[in-house]
């Protein structure tokens, strides 16, 4: 008998040994989840959202840069999933194209001007001391980077993102989140090396 | 900043200044706040019978439509017996999903642009769509929008926009997604299944009446018109009645062009022609616009911040109009005072040395007058035409620049920025 923990990629078996799971199993579980969502099976769509939750929450503050509007932005992505879930052509793709409702949707959030995501207006430290200062550097410089770089390290240190995760909703290969997160961090330290940080370790 | 607190790792850093842990989505929660639409949606997956989203979308829309109750009710047996009904001609009648089913799985799209008198080549564009049917990349030329054999080629790709001018020789850089809209609704308005599901809605709401007339033989193409009345084919209300009509091929039942007339008493005038859909693939490397470009190319970024200095004006408290005055006014000082750095800025962010390679050689000595603004056609912002007196072998001549103001809002505050100079 095997136990399938539909939060992680591990499963256990009957003798409590604790294995990873291959990428392709679970895409194609996934497959199977979004054939019983649209069956009607409600509960199946929780089990997806649940396994996106991070990255989909990760990516809205990627634009909002406020994390209580991402994770209602999250929210929201949930249910203009569901609603266009029968216009999704590649189950394969099904993290992909969350990621993109999601993008939709903070930008939506943004035009509503809930909140502004520029950066670099975060409000002024009074007491917060250094660590609140680097905080604000590291968020400038993080400001600093384009969309698609911003979104890119943010999932990345989010929730400590695996490459494997960030590759199934960027559908980027790992190799290349690689290439484009070395440079991204090569940016974020040059700036903070131009603004006062003596070293930074790569 | 404390220097000691500087040796952590760099991901340590960026983990606590944006990290959140223990995020839990609370499931149940969420079923309640949206109880309504999850049962839409079962209810919705119980009573469709089709699992078509496409094909429920037009069937609930011809329900709608004032087509005859006929031709509707061919459609829905049609579609959900899968008997083929025979009209005279013993061919099954024609159903606007057989043209948008056409389009299913389509990853390439080409098209030609014929402009007013329908015989200027005005625009191409070439669409790649991802396996949702989503668009991925475009590229559309504009032809001759900035007079004779100045052309804007124009490449969107990941929200990222270039636009070429081979003329000039400069390359502007959208890192921003401020033309990510514009590109979008472009790629939306030659679409086919864009423009059918487009007309259908406008008929829902009144906007226009659609008439599908086949041919009186298998091989005579079909045309689906929509006739917009006076004043209601855009947001130009100037404009006459309109038909916009959708020539489609009888057998693939894909579009093989667009033409869009304008409706006078006695006649009808053909205006515009999309044509030569194609939706065979074609080479990636049409996307690839850095390549077309050179070592020297003016690289022009949309928001250079490196230095914290913004691009452009703030409109503020002021109207646009006043807000553009206050840029031109601004652009031309800093010419006059040879200071390139702050008419770069105002440039849309174009290097220094670059801004004195275009206008280091004009010696420009007075803003004289600002003209009243001037909407351009064809995608270019409108203009200001402007008078500046410049000194030329040692007399003082006129120069009457064009001044193209571009708008955006990033991070929702209105800027304004000089678009172009011509």
């Amino acid at each position: 008998m095997v136990f399938l923990h539909l939060k992680t990629d591990y499963i256990m078996d009957a003798d409590q040994h604790v294995r990873k799971l291959p990428c392709r199993v679970t895409k194609a579980l996934e497959t199977e989840l979004l054939d019983l969502v649209l069956s009607g099976d409600i509960g199946s769509f929780g089990k997806l959202c649940d396994r996106y939750y991070n990255s989909i929450v990760a990516i809205a503050y990627s634009v909002l840069a406020d994390h209580h509007l991402a994770e209602d932005a999250a929210q929201e992505t949930f249910l203009r999933a569901l609603k266009n879930l029968k216009k999704l052509k590649s189950k394969e793709k099904f993290g992909s194209w969350l990621a993109r409702i999601c993008r939709n949707v903070a930008k939506d959030m943004v035009k509503k001007k809930l909140r502004s995501i520029d950066t670099e207006n975060l409000l002024p430290l009074t007491d917060g001391g250094n660590d609140e200062q680097e905080n604000q550097a590291v968020k400038q410089a993080i400001g600093r980077l384009s969309l698609s770089e911003r979104e890119l390290i943010v999932l990345r240190y989010y929730n400590s993102m695996s490459h494997e995760q960030m590759s199934s909703v960027l559908g980027l290969s790992k190799a290349a989140i690689n290439n484009r997160l070395v440079r991204s961090r090569k940016k974020i330290a040059k700036h903070l090396q131009n603004n006062g940080f003596a070293e930074i370790e790569l | 900043m404390n220097q000691q607190n500087n040796k952590k790792p760099l991901g340590e850093l960026i983990s606590r200044a944006v990290g959140r842990e223990n995020l839990k989505f609370d499931f149940s929660k969420w079923k309640v706040q949206n109880q309504k639409e999850i049962q839409d949606f079962q209810v919705q997956i119980k009573h469709s019978g089709i699992n078509n989203p496409v094909l429920t979308n037009i069937w609930r829309t011809i329900m709608k439509s004032s087509i005859t109750k006929f031709a509707a009710a061919a459609v829905i047996i049609a579609v959900l017996l899968s008997i083929t009904f025979l009209d005279k001609g013993g061919t099954p009648a024609y159903a606007i999903e057989q043209t948008i089913k056409a389009y299913d799985g389509i990853k390439y799209l080409h098209v030609y642009f014929y402009s007013w008198t329908a015989s200027n080549l005005a625009k191409e564009a070439w669409i790649q769509y991802d396996e949702n049917g989503d668009v991925e990349k475009i590229r559309a030329n504009l032809y001759n929008q900035g007079g004779e054999n100045k052309h804007a080629e124009m490449v969107w790709s990941e929200g990222i926009t270039l636009i070429w001018r081979r003329h000039e020789n400069t390359l502007e850089i959208d890192e921003m997604g401020d033309f990510t809209p514009v590109m979008l609704d472009f790629a939306k308005s030659i679409d086919p299944r864009e423009a059918i599901e487009y007309a259908y809605e406008n008929q829902e709401k009144g906007r226009c009446q659609i008439e599908i007339e086949e041919g009186s033989n298998e091989n005579e193409p079909i045309r689906i018109t929509a006739r917009y009345p006076a004043g209601g084919y855009s947001v130009a209300k100037s404009l006459p009645p309109m038909n916009d009509v959708l020539v489609v091929d009888p057998i693939t039942k894909l579009v093989i062009r667009k033409e869009v007339y304008r409706v006078y008493e006695d006649h009808v005038e053909l205006c515009g022609v999309y044509k030569d859909y194609n939706t065979q693939s074609f080479d990636p490397n049409i996307f690839d616009i850095e390549k077309e470009t050179s070592d020297d190319t003016i690289r022009v970024v949309h928001y250079d911040v490196d230095d914290g200095n913004k691009v452009g004006i703030d409109e503020g408290s002021l109207s646009p109009e006043e807000a553009d005055h206050v840029l031109i006014r601004e652009f031309f000082n800093a010419l006059i005072a040879k200071d390139y750095s702050r008419a770069g800025l105002l440039f849309g962010g174009m290097p220094p040395d670059e801004v004195k390679a275009k206008f280091g050689e004009i010696k420009i000595v007075d803003l004289v007058s600002i003209g009243d603004r001037v909407k351009s056609g064809d995608g270019l912002p409108s203009y200001y035409p402007c008078i500046v007196e410049i000194e030329e072998s040692g007399r003082i001549g006129r120069w009457q620049p064009r001044v193209h103001i571009g708008k955006v809002t990033p991070h929702n505050i209105k800027r304004r920025w000089i678009n172009a100079v011509f």
